[in-house]
């Protein structure tokens, strides 16, 4: 294709540059304003000129037919018709996942089981930044995402391990949350939930266009009272800023900020060392991406992210003598020589212990990745980068310095067409960090188009996860406050703890028939897990109080798993905004483990459908079954199977210039359920939602 | 008209012209009035060149840039060539009594120049659009199983879209429209023509489409599943799906061709959009979107035969 050399110099109507300007300066953010007071006058420049390249390799979605693993997409429509309050919740339309309800703020979310309270073999990624928190117990905290669902585009669920591309974090799937660009965002919008549980939601986003640069700020504050019998009542506050800068034709600026803050209630009532009490979180950060394109095909991005995240939460026990006494009885001692045997060790009345399961942590990260074709039938990705978190919490490692958990990756992603019927890609992720050394993690997939709109694909990889800092260095101790008494150790060091390790089999069969607009995506697997990494309590060198409390939980590589089974995923979408999609996930883990045996349900089905009969009404209609299966916490704590039900009815209408819509949300309508341990519950609740848009 | 009577008319023509005694020598000078030296323009002038060394080998090409241009230089010419909207707005302050054609400008540029009055020499141009029948008949052959066209009017080109509307329509296509005034209406009309997946034809109306809405549009529209069909090579390196243009050599070529004809006495013809064209595709947006076309050589190829075969 023969390029121009027409000076392109960006033509626009005046009145926005100049609005532009007093705009940008108001953000105190630096803008390539046109320099030209330009006019609607037309010169062959339009023609000849070039223009800045908008759908670059980096934001194309890779169609299903040609990805290297099963992906499921949820796009802004779904998001919208499915009424859900978390992104985290969506996951329920995604074969293969599990959902629970920790507590009303922390949602559980993971691939085929294998989890307990503390989901970590997923990964969550918001335009390319890991979401993940490799620090204490939980690698995905949904609750510190600072965008709302209105910003989202779209959702791409990679279904499997994925280490070859985005590092063993995706031992077991990714998320990819893409957020809709700045330019494509409505100038203003504001959306208000009020409902039963407390729910008070409240979001607006501002959206303006300044020439060659494009900006949107949200900002969004949710309340509810958690779920039913416990002390979860929360409310976060959060904004997220998106600023997508075209330098010049060829280069772009993207840069991405955001803030978080979760004030909640934890605890349990009546529990001595679990008191109810008030915590805080906050998370922070700041991402720039540089873009250089300089064709259509080829893309060099650098990106330096900077996180900090604080949590707060701190609380005295007062009775630790009484606590302790129970503690001793409980292991056969007479109430009366218990209180004799802490008298002599120092343990009085007035005894008490300090808790602080408080943290810091800062991350730093930079990545340069470069997508280029060497051939015409080739495309590779690859890159490296370096991320260092540094992590501080006293409670946690019984330590006052700060724990360096840092990794260094490089990797490479080729596809390759040989024939127009095959597509083959092969990838590589290597690792080296703290703890254990390099690793290594491959991944190979073939294509074949059995026709226009069948695809069969047959893939095969290994992934090995890193530790984390929690598995290998915790030490959870605790003292007499006032004469600092050794009493206990819950969680000690595992010097030894190495990397996990997953091998994975799939075959999978994908139909796309245009004409009839359905989708049916078939997969067999097979995912045998080893050196899983699980805690037991074991004999502890801490100089315990009660001699029967001298065990803490250890972290050891002792579990293995072989999950197989099938899921099945059918869409029909005759418009936009009107489709239904099925799913079916059959799964079975084998284990010596019982909690994992446990960890996933095996039938799980799912429905989303949303219908629109005239443009002004849509109704939508989730449903989902799940079978029994437990979060690895205990033997007690197995879920029986359960359904839920949701509705949501939307009316549309102009409200002057504004596009509104009012929907009516019944979440749960088939009865309370529990989706985490039994004694927890999830009632029904209803909501109004009001969206206003200009 | 008998050939006596055309006869007659071309020497009236011929004795009302003010320069009718020109020198013999200065018979066959082409003057080139350039927007710029470079690039396009150039690519234009050497077509334009190669085309009458083989049909008007006595032609003798004068280029100039527009800020050369004197009325006293340009008398010596028997036709002007301007290659750019720069140059032919200055030619169009001139007075000149040489005829002129203006090529490689958009037809609102054309029709932004003063009106030709009685007197006035002969002018017609080559404009850089390409007729709504072309673009309407790109679409159904590269994309023949999509039935619905959005379209977005501007306040220069109201008349357009509603001719490109007309001609869909009749061809059997749903069409959707929204007229966009202000760059602020873009987001909620992009969102109305787009609520459903539709070819989304690019017009050129610098107040709707410029390079700083490019990224709203195709962003937009490829969230939408929806294709574009874009007037420039630039448009499909951006992400549009394809793309109806012509590349400076083939103005220059069509050029070479007027300018034969009234070096050898024939008038100008009228103004006329572009006979050779390309047809540019993009394969990565195409498979994203999971759209099969042909390749851009084959579709321009069969619109090319297509045209032929028309009365």
């Amino acid at each position: 294709m023969p390029i121009y050399s027409i000076p392109c110099q960006h033509r626009h109507p005046a009145r926005s540059a100049a609005r532009g300007q007093g705009l940008a300066i108001l953000l105190g953010l630096a803008l390539a304003a046109p320099a030209s007071a330009a006019d609607d006058f037309m010169s062959e420049e339009d023609f000849l000129g070039e223009l800045p390249i908008v759908l670059s390799a980096s934001r194309l979605a890779q169609p299903l037919r040609e990805a290297p693993g099963a992906v499921t997409v949820i796009d802004r429509d779904m998001i919208r018709a499915s009424g859900a309050r978390s992104i985290a919740e969506l996951m329920r339309w995604v074969p293969g996942f599990q959902v629970g309800q920790r507590s009303g703020y922390l949602p559980l979310t993971t691939y085929h089981g294998l989890s307990d309270d503390s989901p970590r073999r997923m990964l969550v990624r918001v335009d390319g930044r890991s979401v993940y928190s490799p620090y204490f117990i939980s690698g995905v905290e949904w609750h510190k995402l600072t965008i709302d669902a209105d910003d989202i585009e779209r959702i791409e669920v990679f279904r499997g391990s994925n280490a070859a591309a985005f590092g063993s974090q995706a031992f077991m799937g990714v998320v990819n949350i893409v957020t809709r660009s700045a330019a494509d965002s409505p100038r203003f919008s504001l959306k208000l939930e009020q409902g039963e549980n407390g729910i008070r939601d409240r979001s607006a986003s501002l959206a303006r266009n300044f020439g060659a640069a494009a900006v949107r700020v949200s900002v969004g504050q949710e309340h509810d009272e958690g779920l039913a019998g416990l002390a979860d009542t929360s409310t976060r506050r959060r904004a997220d800023l998106r600023y997508d800068w075209q330098l010049a034709l060829d280069h772009r600026l993207e840069v991405r900020a955001g803030t978080m803050e979760l004030d909640a209630q934890l605890g349990v009532a009546g529990e001595a060392t679990d008191p109810v009490r008030n915590s805080a979180s906050h998370s922070g950060f700041g991402q720039v991406r540089w873009q250089w394109q300089p064709a259509p095909e080829e893309e060099l991005g650098i990106t330096y992210l900077h996180q900090s995240e604080r949590f707060r939460d701190r609380f005295t026990l007062d009775s630790i003598e009484d606590e302790l006494i129970r503690r001793a009885v409980g292991d056969g001692i007479p109430p009366a020589l218990a209180k004799l045997f802490l008298s002599l060790n120092g343990i009085d009345a007035d005894s008490f212990v300090d808790f602080d399961y408080g943290n810091r942590v800062v991350r730093d990260d930079l990545e340069l990745e470069h997508t280029l074709l060497p051939s015409r039938d080739t495309r590779l990705v690859w890159g490296l980068g370096h991320r260092q978190d540094r992590l501080h919490s006293k409670g946690y490692f019984y330590s006052d310095g700060k724990i360096d958990y840092d990794s260094s990756r490089l990797f490479a992603n080729l596809e390759w067409r040989p024939a127009a019927k095959w597509i083959l890609n092969g990838g590589v992720m290597v690792e080296s960090g703290d703890y254990v050394g390099t690793l290594t993690s491959p991944r190979l997939a073939a294509n074949y188009h059995l026709s226009d709109a069948q695809t069969l694909r047959a893939a095969v990889s290994r992934t090995q996860r890193r530790p984390l800092p929690f598995e290998r260095r915790v030490d959870l101790r605790f003292y007499e406050g006032r004469a600092n008494i050794p009493i206990l150790q819950a969680f000690q060091p595992s010097d030894e703890v190495e990397a996990e390790e997953i091998r994975t089999r799939e075959l999978s069969y994908l139909v796309e028939l245009r004409t009839l607009r359905t989708t049916l995506d078939a997969r067999i697997f097979d995912e045998d897990a080893r050196k899983l990494i699980t805690f037991r309590d074991e004999d502890t060198s801490f100089d315990c109080l009660i001699p029967g409390d001298c065990e803490a939980r250890k972290a050891n590589n002792d579990a293995s798993a072989r999950i197989r089974g099938a899921e099945l995923a059918l869409t029909w979408r005759p418009a936009r905004a009107t489709w239904i999609g099925v799913n079916y996930t059959r799964l079975h883990v084998d284990s010596d483990e019982d909690n994992l045996a446990h960890s996933a349900p095996t039938h799980a089905w799912s429905l989303l459908s949303a219908w629109t009969p005239v443009p002004a009404w849509q109704l939508g209609l989730a449903w989902h079954y799940v079978g029994n299966m437990r979060w690895s916490t205990g033997s007690d704590k197995t879920v029986g199977d359960y359904q839920r039900i949701d509705v949501r009815v939307a009316r549309r209408f102009e409200l002057g210039d504004a596009r509104a819509e009012l929907a009516l949300v019944m979440r749960a309508l088939g009865g309370n359920y529990s989706d985490f341990v039994p004694t927890v519950e999830r009632e029904p609740t209803a909501s109004l939602m009001l969206r206003l848009e200009l | 008209m008998s050939l006596r009577l055309r006869r007659f008319l071309l020497l009236s023509i011929a004795l009302l012209m003010p320069q009718a005694g020109v020198p013999a020598h200065a018979a066959e000078r082409v003057t080139v009035l350039t927007s710029a030296p470079d690039g396009a323009y150039a690519e234009t002038v050497d077509a334009l060149r190669e085309g009458l060394r083989s049909s008007a080998p006595a032609a003798e090409l004068d280029v100039r840039d527009w800020a050369e241009a004197s009325a006293g230089d340009l008398a010596q010419s028997r036709i002007i060539v301007t290659v750019g909207a720069q140059a032919a707005q200055v030619l169009s302050q001139l007075e000149v009594a040489a005829p002129a054609l203006h090529v490689l400008l958009p037809q609102a540029a054309y029709d932004k120049l003063p009106r030709r009055r009685a007197g006035d020499p002969e002018k017609s141009a080559i404009f850089l659009d390409h007729p709504p029948e072309r673009q309407i008949a790109l679409l159904r052959l590269a994309l023949p199983d999509w039935s619905r066209l959005a379209l977005l009017s501007g306040p220069n080109s109201h008349a357009l879209v509603a001719r490109l509307g007309e001609i869909a329509q009749n061809q059997g296509l749903q069409v959707q429209t929204a007229a966009v005034e202000d760059d602020r209406e873009l987001y909620p009309a992009l969102q109305h023509v787009l609520a459903e997946p539709s070819v989304l034809l690019a017009t050129p109306d610098t107040a709707v489409f410029n390079s700083y809405t490019v990224q709203n549009v195709l962003l937009t529209a490829y969230r939408q599943h929806s294709p574009v069909l874009g007037f420039s090579a630039a448009y499909v390196r951006a992400g549009a799906l394809l793309a109806l243009y012509s590349t400076p050599a083939q103005i220059g070529s069509q050029a070479a061709e007027i300018v034969a004809r009234s070096l050898h006495g024939d008038r100008l013809p009228p103004p006329a959009h572009p006979t050779g064209f390309e047809v540019a595709i993009n394969a990565t947006v195409s498979r994203s979107l999971g759209i099969r076309l042909r390749s851009g050589e084959e579709l321009a190829a069969d619109l090319r035969r297509r045209e032929a075969a028309r009365p």
